[in-house]
C-alpha cells in the first residue's frame, strides 16, 4: 500500500534486531529519547521474545503501544531457516531435461584438498523437482509453450506429496517472464495454501542454476518468514501496537512485512546490513565520505565499505556457507542467492574464538568459537579452552569483576588457567601468549578490511574506521594501526549498533530485468526503466526517490561493476557519460581499462527509497554510565602500563594520550599506547593516531 | 623453525591472503569464459630462489608445476633479471606444461634487491595451431598445437614488447580474449607485487626471508609428520588410460609409492612410452598431479609451498607418457595428469584406508566447439564437463563436482545458449551409474545439445570407457563415459572416447561423464539409504535389486523378507 510505511510521521519507533544469543531492542522518542534493552532470544519462537522485550521497553519509556508509529525488524529468521534445515517442503518445476540443475550446480568445491567434503543437501530433493515439456528458446520462442493441462496434472502430484512451496524456474525464463509467471499462477490457483515463486519474481537474470537457487531459497524459506511475520504482528497487535512492521533487507534498506513474505530472499542478510546502514547514517552526519564498518561479536568480525555516503552492495553471494571472506574463489560451500546485498566481508575471529597451538608450533586463533555456552573460560560456564574474550581479561584491557552492566561475572584466575597451556607450547608467559592471540586477532581482521578495500582497489588509508559489537571498539584502535587508517570512531551504544541502524534506516526498494538485444534501441531501454520506475512507485508511493543503475562489465567478464545512470532524459550522450563512469571505476578498482565497444549491458536496476525523518544525531546522546571501581589497571601491551579506566562521560573533548581503557555499559573500548582520544559533540569516542 | 609464533602467523594469513587476493584480481577482469566462468587458472606467490611460498584457492594441478617454471626463467635469465621485466612461457620442453597454459612471471624489486616473483598460469581459450581450442587428442606434433613461446620478456624494465605481443595475437583465433587474459594476468601480478613489497617493508628484508624459510620449514615439518604416522613400505597401483585417440592403448600409468620414515618416492617406471597423440604430459605437471593427490589425503589445512615438496623424490621416465620429448604433441595432457591422481590415490588406498576414495570420473572432460563466422573471424566455445567423486570410506560420493586434479566450473547453459551457436537439450544424472557398494558412488552426468551454427568442428576428450573408475573394499567401478550421435534419433551412433568431428545445423550429440567408484560390499549398503537413492530416481528399482540385494515394493517401502531372501542368497551363491 503506498505511503502505508511513511516514516516522516513523529512519534515512537521501536527497532528490535534478532541475533543467536541476544535480542536487542532499542525505542526512539519524538523528543531524542532513548530507551534500549538486551534481553535473551526466546528460538524456537523468536517473535515472543521480541513482543516482550518491546512492551518492557515501552513500559520503562512510559509510552502507550498505541503512539508507537512504526515497528523497525532485523531477523535472522530465514537465515535460520536454511541453517538449520527446517524450511518448507520444496519443490522446482522446470523444464524438461533440467531437473537437476539445482543439485548440479557449478561443480565447485570450496576447499581444494578436502576429500571428505560434500555438498549441502539440496533445498528440494530429487523426487520433488519436476519437468514441464515446455521450451523457451534463448531468443525468446516458445517450443513449446507449456500446456495447460499439464500444469494442472503436475498440481495434482505435488498436492499428493504434500509439497508446501514451490520454485517455478523454467530454462531461459529470463528472456520470456510472461511464460514462467503463467506457469506459476496455475500452480497458484490450483494449489491454494502452497507458497509458489517464479524465478523471474526473485532473480529476473541469465544463468539457470544461480536463478534456480534463489527462487528454490525464497519458497524454502518463505512459508517461514510469512509465518514467522504473520505471528509477530498478530502478537504486536494484541498488545496494541497497531504501528507497520518494517522489515531490513540484505541491501540495507527497510521494506513492509508483506512484500518481505513475497520476497523473502531479500532479508536472508537483515542482521548485518543494519549494522551497515547505522554506520552509514553516522557517516553522513559527521560528513565522513569513506567509511570501514567494522563489526566483532562474539563469534565473527566484519568488514564493509562505505564510499560516498553509499554502501557497496554486491548482487549475489551465498548463504548458508559459513564465512565470505575469498568471495569467488571459494563458492560452493552454500546456496547461491541473486538479491542485492550489502557486501561484508567475514572472517572467524570474535570475543569466543579460541587460541591453540598446532603440533609445529603455530599459534592460531579461531575460527572454531566457544559459543555463548560454555562461552570463554572467564565467565566460568566451565569452558575451559582459551578465547580471544580470556585473553583480553588477562592483558587488563577488560574489567576484571563483571561486564555488559554488571550482569556477567568474570573470573580472570580462569582466563589465566586455561591460556597456561598455550603458554606452555609456546614457551612464553600467560601475558605474552594474550598479547600474541590479541596481534593474531587483529592479523586476521585485515584479511576481512583487505577484502573490501584494496581488493577493490580502494586504499584503506583513505577510510575512517568506525568500530562497533560488543568486541569491536577493543580492537578497532589497534586494527586501524596495522593498516594505516588513522582514525577510529566509537559512537555511542557500539554493543546495540546494529538495532540503532533499523530506527535510521530508509525504506526501500530494488527492481532489475537483465539487458535483452531489444534494449540495443534507445527508445526501448528508456521504457524498460520507465516500467522499472513504475513497479518502484507503486511499491513505496509517489514521492519516492529513484535512481537508475546499470551493471556494466567487458564483453567476456563475468563479473559487473554497477554505475548510475545521470539523472535525465536517456540519451546517447548520456550513455555515453554512463559508459564513461565505468571505465572510471574499472581504472579505479582495477588499474587499467578497457575498449569503449567491449562495453556491455548486463542488468538494469531501479532502486528506490524514501528518506527516512530520523537523524541519527537524535540517538547520540551520552548514555547512563554505570560506573567503575578501579581508576587505573595494569595493562599488559609490548610492557606493562598502568592504564587509567573511565567512563565516556569523563573522556573530555580535548584529545588525550593513551593508554586509556574507556568502559560503556554494553563495549569496552581500547585506546593503546601512542594513540590520542576525545569526545566529539555528538558523544563519539574518536581515537587518533598520527600517520605512519 | 618458528622463532616468534606471533609474527609468524600474521605473515602466514598476509602471504596466503595475497595469492588468493591475485586470484581475485584474475577472476574478476578475465576476458574469456574458460577463466572467468570456469576459473581454468591458477596464481602463486615465489620466493626469490623460485620457491612456492604461498598459492591461491585454484587449481591444484596447475600449482605444482610451477617450480618447474620458476627453474626455466632462471636458465634463461639468471643475472639479467631487472625491475620492469615480465616473463612469458607455454613451451612444454621449456618450463611450460601445454601451450594453452600461459604462464606469466613478474619479478618483484625493492630497489635493487630481488624480493621474489609474481606467477600467474591461465588456460587460455586458443592459442592457435589446426584445432579450436588448442587442445586436441589427434595432434601428433607440437608444431601442429599453436604457438610456442619459450621464456620471453613480454616487458623488458617496463617497455612492452608490442612486436612479439602481435605476433603471438596474429597466431591465435581470438586474439580480444587472449589480450583481455594476459592483461588479467599482468594486473594479478602487480597486486602480487605490490603486496610482496608491502611485507618486505613491514618485516625489514631479512627477517621477511627468514619468514618465508619458517613458512617453508614449516610446511615440511607438518607433512613429514603426516607421513611419519604411515605404515612404511612399498605400494603400487597401475590405472590405465583407455587409448591415445589415435587407435593404440591402452596406456598403462603405473606408480610404485615407497614410504620410509619421514620420505615418499613414487616412481613411475613400468609407465607407458610417450603416445603419438597429444597426452603426453611434462614432468613438472607429472610431480604436480603427485603433490595434489598427497594433498587429498593428508590434513588439508598445511600450507601448500615449497616445503611441502620437499620430501618427494621421483623416478620419472624420460620419453614416457609422464614426461614426452620434444616435439611431442601435449595438448591433451591433463587426461594423465587425472590419471596420477587415480594410481597414486589407489596406490595409498591400503596405507590411508580412512581417506582415500574410491576412484571419480576421472576428468574433467572437455568439449571444444569451433565455429567459423562468416568474415571469417572464429569462435571458440568450451564446455567442460566433471561428473563425480568416488564413495568415501565413509560416505558417498559426490555428485556432480569436479575432480580432485581440478576444481573447473561447467559452463552455464544459458550463457552458452546466448551465443546463438548451440542448444542444450537436456543436462542431469544418469540412474544406476554410481558405482554400488556400501557406500554409493557419485552420478554420471549426461549433457545433450544441438548444433544450431551452419558447421562446428568438435573435439572431444573423455576417458574411462574401457577402464573403469576403479571401487575400493569390495565396491563396485562407476559406469563407463560415452560420446553419441544423434541419441535415440534414427541415426544413432556411438563415437569414440576422444573424437574429432563435424556436426552440422540440426545435429545433435550426448556426453556422458563416467560414474564414481563405490566402497565396501553393496549388500553391506543400509536398505534405506538404498530406498532413499531409489525414491530420488538416482537407482532404479531393478538397479537397487541387481546391484544391492535390495527390493523395494511399487509403493516405495522396502521389501524386508524379500530383500534378506536375496542377500542371504548370494552369501550363499558366494560360498558354494
Amino acid at each position: 500500500m503506498p505511503g502505508s510505511h511513511d516514516l516522516r510521521s513523529s512519534g515512537w519507533r521501536v527497532g528490535a534486531d534478532i541475533g543467536g544469543t541476544f535480542t536487542d531492542v532499542i525505542a526512539l522518542g519524538p523528543a531524542g529519547e532513548v530507551v534500549p534493552m538486551k534481553v535473551p532470544s526466546t528460538p524456537p519462537d523468536y517473535g515472543a521474545g521480541v513482543v516482550s522485550a518491546t512492551m518492557s521497553v515501552l513500559a520503562a519509556a512510559s509510552v502507550e503501544p498505541r503512539d508507537v508509529v512504526a515497528m523497525l525488524h532485523g531477523t535472522t529468521v530465514a537465515t535460520n531457516a536454511i541453517l538449520s534445515k527446517n524450511g518448507a517442503l520444496t519443490a522446482v518445476v522446470t523444464t524438461r531435461g533440467f531437473r537437476d540443475v539445482l543439485e548440479i550446480g557449478r561443480l565447485r568445491r570450496p576447499s581444494l584438498y578436502d576429500l571428505s567434503w560434500s555438498r549441502p543437501e539440496p533445498l528440494a530433493r530429487r523426487r520433488h523437482r519436476y519437468e514441464l515439456d515446455q521450451r523457451i528458446t534463448s531468443g525468446g520462442l516458445l517450443e513449446p509453450a507449456a500446456e495447460e493441462n499439464e500444469v494442472r496434472a503436475l498440481a495434482s502430484r505435488l498436492r499428493a506429496d504434500g509439497i508446501e512451496a514451490v520454485a517455478v524456474c523454467l530454462l531461459n525464463s529470463y528472456v520470456r517472464p510472461d511464460e514462467e509467471r503463467r506457469v506459476a499462477d496455475l500452480l497458484r490457483a490450483e494449489l491454494p495454501g502452497v507458497y509458489v515463486t517464479a524465478s523471474v519474481d526473485v532473480s529476473p537474470q541469465l544463468q539457470e542454476y544461480e536463478r534456480t537457487s534463489t527462487a528454490a531459497v525464497n519458497s524454502y524459506v518463505g512459508p517461514a518468514v510469512h509465518g514467522y511475520l504473520t505471528r509477530l504482528e498478530a502478537g504486536l497487535r494484541n498488545e496494541g501496537v497497531v504501528a507497520p512492521l518494517l522489515v531490513m533487507q540484505s541491501s540495507g534498506g527497510l521494506m513492509d512485512a508483506g512484500s518481505v513474505a513475497e520476497r523473502p530472499v531479500q532479508i536472508i542478510e537483515s542482521g548485518p546490513a543494519a549494522g551497515v546502514t547505522a554506520v552509514q547514517k553516522l557517516a553522513e552526519m559527521i560528513g565522513l565520505s569513506t567509511v570501514v564498518a567494522f563489526d566483532m561479536g562474539g563469534t565473527t568480525a566484519k568488514a564493509s565499505l562505505i564510499e560516498d555516503g553509499e554502501p557497496f552492495v554486491s548482487a549475489d553471494y551465498e548463504v548458508g556457507g559459513g564465512m565470505n571472506i575469498a568471495r569467488g574463489l571459494a563458492s560452493g560451500a552454500g546456496y547461491p542467492v541473486r538479491a542485492p546485498s550489502i557486501d561484508i566481508a567475514e572472517v572467524g575471529s570474535g570475543g569466543g574464538s579460541i587460541i591453540a597451538v598446532d603440533p609445529a608450533g603455530a599459534l592460531h586463533v579461531g575460527p572454531s568459537s566457544a559459543g555463548s555456552r560454555p562461552g570463554p573460560a572467564c565467565y566460568g560456564h566451565g569452558g575451559e579452552l582459551p578465547t580471544l574474550t580470556d585473553a583480553n581479561v588477562t592483558l587488563g584491557y577488560l574489567s576484571q569483576t563483571s561486564l555488559a552492566g554488571g550482569t556477567v561475572t568474570i573470573h580472570p584466575d580462569l582466563a589465566a588457567k586455561a591460556l597456561a597451556p598455550v603458554a606452555d607450547q609456546l614457551g612464553a608467559d600467560v601475558q605474552e601468549t594474550a598479547r600474541g592471540a590479541y596481534q593474531v586477532a587483529v592479523s586476521n581482521m585485515t584479511t576481512a578490511v583487505k577484502a573490501v578495500t584494496s581488493e577493490r582497489g580502494r586504499d584503506p588509508r583513505d577510510a575512517t574506521m568506525v568500530a562497533f559489537g560488543g568486541a569491536g571498539p577493543l580492537y578497532a584502535a589497534s586494527l586501524a594501526r596495522e593498516l594505516g587508517i588513522t582514525t577510529v570512531i566509537v559512537p555511542v551504544y557500539p554493543g546495540l549498533f546494529s538495532s540503532l541502524g533499523l530506527l535510521v534506516a530508509d525504506t526501500e526498494h530494488h527492481e532489475l530485468t537483465s539487458y535483452r538485444p531489444e534494449h540495443a534501441e534507445l527508445r526501448v531501454l528508456a521504457g524498460e526503466f520507465d516500467r522499472l520506475a513504475a513497479k518502484v512507485v507503486d511499491e513505496l508511493g509517489g514521492d519516492a526517490e529513484i535512481d537508475r543503475l546499470v551493471d556494466m562489465r567487458y564483453r567476456g567478464q563475468r563479473f559487473e561493476l554497477r554505475v548510475r545512470v545521470p539523472d535525465g532524459e536517456l540519451t546517447e550522450e548520456l550513455l555515453a557519460e554512463t559508459r564513461a563512469r565505468f571505465h572510471a571505476e574499472h581504472q579505479r578498482t582495477y588499474g587499467r581499462v578497457g575498449a569503449d565497444d567491449l562495453v556491455e549491458l548486463v542488468n538494469l536496476r531501479v532502486r528506490g527509497w524514501i528518506p527516512t525523518a530520523v537523524a541519527v544525531a537524535d540517538v547520540l546522546d551520552l548514555p547512563a554510565d554505570p560506573g567503575r571501581a578501579a581508576a587505573t589497571r595494569s595493562c599488559r601491551f609490548d610492557e606493562l602500563v598502568a592504564t587509567p579506566v573511565i567512563g565516556r562521560a569523563d573522556l573530555g573533548s580535548d584529545p588525550v594520550e593513551g593508554p586509556l581503557v574507556i568502559e560503556d555499559m554494553d563495549a569496552t573500548t581500547l585506546v593503546p599506547p601512542g594513540a590520542r582520544v576525545f569526545r566529539d559533540r555528538f558523544n563519539n569516542i574518536v581515537i587518533t593516531w598520527s600517520a605512519p | 623453525m618458528i622463532r616468534d609464533a606471533v609474527t609468524f602467523e600474521v605473515f602466514r594469513n598476509a602471504v596466503t591472503g595475497l595469492a588468493d587476493e591475485m586470484a581475485i584480481t584474475v577472476l574478476r577482469t578475465a576476458h574469456s569464459q574458460l577463466v572467468a566462468t570456469s576459473m581454468d587458472f591458477s596464481a602463486a606467490l615465489c620466493d626469490r630462489e623460485g620457491r612456492i611460498i604461498a598459492q591461491a584457492n585454484t587449481l591444484p594441478v596447475h600449482l605444482g608445476s610451477i617450480p618447474g617454471a620458476m627453474d626455466a626463467i632462471f636458465d634463461e635469465f639468471e643475472g639479467r633479471i631487472q625491475p620492469g621485466d615480465i616473463y612469458l612461457l607455454n613451451d612444454p620442453s621449456l618450463g611450460g606444461m601445454h601451450l594453452p597454459d600461459i604462464f606469466v612471471i613478474a619479478p618483484v624489486f625493492e630497489g635493487p634487491t630481488l624480493l621474489g616473483f609474481s606467477v600467474t598460469v591461465v588456460n587460455h581459450t586458443d592459442v592457435g595451431g589446426w584445432a579450436a581450442g588448442s587442445m586436441a587428442v589427434q595432434s601428433t606434433s607440437i608444431f601442429a598445437e599453436g604457438i610456442q613461446i619459450p621464456p620471453l620478456r613480454l616487458l623488458e624494465a617496463g617497455v612492452l614488447n608490442e612486436t612479439f605481443l602481435q605476433l603471438v595475437l596474429r597466431n591465435v583465433r581470438e586474439p580480444d580474449l587472449l589480450r583481455g587474459d594476459l592483461e588479467s594476468q599482468l594486473a594479478a601480478c602487480h597486486t602480487g607485487a605490490e603486496g610482496l613489497r608491502a611485507l618486505a617493508a613491514k618485516h625489514g628484508v631479512e627477517h621477511y626471508e627468514s619468514l618465508i624459510d619458517e613458512l617453508l620449514d614449516y610446511s615440511e615439518t607438518l607433512f613429514r609428520a603426516a607421513l611419519a604416522e604411515a605404515t612404511a613400505g612399498t605400494y603400487e597401483f597401475t590405472d590405465h588410460i583407455d587409448d591415445d585417440g589415435l587407435g593404440s592403448g591402452p596406456i598403462p600409468i603405473r606408480v610404485q609409492v615407497t614410504l620410509s620414515g619421514s620420505g615418499i618416492e613414487l616412481d613411475f617406471t613400468g609407465s607407458a612410452p610417450q603416445v603419438a597423440s597429444a597426452l603426453n604430459a611434462t614432468e613438472s605437471f607429472t610431480r604436480s598431479a603427485c603433490y595434489a593427490a598427497l594433498q587429498g589425503v593428508i590434513p588439508s589445512d598445511i600450507p601448500a609451498n615449497s616445503g611441502f615438496y620437499r620430501p618427494f623424490s621421483f623416478v620419472i621416465p624420460d620419453a614416457s607418457i609422464l614426461n614426452g620429448r620434444r616435439p611431442s604433441a601435449r595438448g591433451a595432457r591433463g587426461l594423465v595428469g587425472f590419471r596420477i591422481v587415480d594410481a597414486v590415490l589407489g596406490a595409498l588406498a591400503p596405507v590411508f584406508p580412512g581417506r582415500v576414495p574410491a576412484a571419480g570420473d576421472g576428468g574433467p572432460n572437455g568439449i571444444a566447439i569451433g565455429i567459423v563466422r562468416d568474415d571469417g573471424g572464429s569462435v571458440v566455445l568450451w564446455d567442460p564437463l566433471s561428473g563425480a567423486w568416488g564413495a568415501r570410506p565413509d560416505r558417498d560420493g559426490v555428485d556432480g563436482i569436479s575432480s580432485l586434479g581440478a576444481n573447473l566450473t561447467n559452463t552455464p547453459i544459458e550463457e552458452l545458449e546466448q551465443s546463438g551457436y548451440i542448444r542444450i537439450d537436456g543436462y542431469g544424472y544418469v540412474p544406476d551409474t554410481g558405482g554400488a557398494g556400501r557406500w554409493r558412488g557419485g552420478m554420471s552426468t549426461f549433457r545433450d545439445m544441438t548444433m544450431l551454427a551452419p558447421e562446428a568442428s568438435v573435439q572431444i576428450r573423455s576417458d574411462r570407457r574401457m577402464f573403469l573408475p576403479y571401487g575400493l573394499a569390495g565396491g563396485a567401478p562407476g559406469s563407463p563415459s560415452l560420446n553419441m550421435l544423434d541419441p535415440n534419433g534414427p541415426d544413432e551412433r556411438m563415437l569414440s572416447s576422444k573424437p574429432q568431428f563435424v556436426m552440422t545445423a540440426g545435429t545433435s550429440h550426448r556426453h556422458v561423464t563416467a560414474g564414481g567408484g563405490g566402497h565396501g560390499d553393496p549388500f553391506d549398503r543400509d536398505p534405506d539409504r538404498v530406498l532413499e537413492d531409489v525414491l530420488d530416481g538416482k537407482v532404479t528399482h531393478a538397479g537397487a535389486a541387481r546391484d544391492y540385494g535390495v527390493l523395494i515394493d511399487p509403493d516405495g517401502t522396502i521389501d524386508s523378507s524379500g530383500t534378506s531372501r536375496l542377500r542371504a542368497d548370494r552369501l550363499e551363491g558366494s560360498r558354494a
